[in-house]
């Protein structure tokens, strides 16, 4: 039954990666769009490295957890492409932009921005096609594309060779 | 209590080698006994604090390139959670951890 579950999470969190990047190629696409499929990619994604016997109730912060971690998985920094030496240092440059990518969940944003649902602070009601994201903005050269798009493909990757072996 | 069979420890041992290298934070390693899988609590400050006071482990297939041939989960815990926190779910309490490492 785990297996069934994992490799469902792998292949859901695969889905929402392709879409991503293909709203990402687009023009004219709101950045909370693009996010909020690599949000749900993050999330599937990790939720499938925790999986047992069946998903955890419990997986708060699962994909920052699984940033964490992942310096510890042998085969993980091969998938990324990295030296050993350089990929601990990786990891944690993508950090703070996994959580807060992991933060845009409504569950998880609270008052602040999502990419979802509109929001309201200090009386401005915004709704997340008006919001910019601004260090984790998709469609600039900042550190959600240049860093972390790359780490979740290959670990992406990773869950599906898992998912086949 | 379960303890580490042979293939358990000789794989709990190549992962403990491949974490002292990959972390230099790293502070102990515990295995969790089980009969089909590696299961390590690992204890560093650089990680998140536990959530509602249970570890959280993820778990990886066996990694025969690296010498790893059965599957294996890692749960990561701060200092001041270790032997604290309850162990990921079904992985017995902290009687039954064994450190097998320990930074000096």
């Amino acid at each position: 039954m785990a297996a069934d579950w994992r490799r469902a999470f792998f292949l859901q969190a695969r889905s929402d990666f392709d879409v991503a990047q293909r709203l990402m190629a687009m023009d004219g696409i709101a950045a909370c769009h693009p996010l909020h499929y690599l949000q749900m990619a993050a999330e599937k994604l990790a939720k499938g490295f925790a999986c047992r016997h069946e998903p955890l109730a419990h997986t708060h912060r699962a994909f920052t957890r699984f940033v964490q971690s992942a310096h510890l998985v042998p085969g993980m920094r091969e998938a990324c492409g990295t030296s050993s030496l350089q990929f601990r240092a990786y990891l944690r440059s993508i950090a703070g932009v996994a959580s807060e990518l992991e933060a845009l969940a409504p569950a998880l944003a609270g008052d602040g921005p999502n990419a979802e649902y509109p929001w309201e602070a200090a009386g401005v009601v915004t709704a997340p096609v008006e919001h910019s994201f601004a260090r984790i903005n998709p469609y600039s050269a900042g550190p959600v594309v240049v860093k972390l798009l790359p780490f979740i493909e290959a670990a992406v990757r990773v869950a599906e060779q898992q998912a086949a072996g | 209590m379960v303890t580490a069979t042979p293939s358990i420890a000789e794989a709990a041992s190549r992962l403990v080698r491949y974490h002292q290298e990959a972390d230099p934070d790293l502070q102990r390693i515990y295995l969790f006994p089980a009969d089909d899988q590696v299961r390590l609590v690992e204890v560093a400050g650089t990680v998140l604090p536990t959530h509602d006071g249970e570890a959280t482990a993820f778990y990886f297939g066996s990694v025969p390139a690296h010498g790893i041939p059965i599957g294996f989960g890692i749960a990561m815990i701060r200092p001041e959670e270790d032997q604290k926190v309850r162990p990921p779910d079904g992985w017995g309490d902290w009687s039954d951890a064994l450190l097998i490492w320990q930074r000096s």
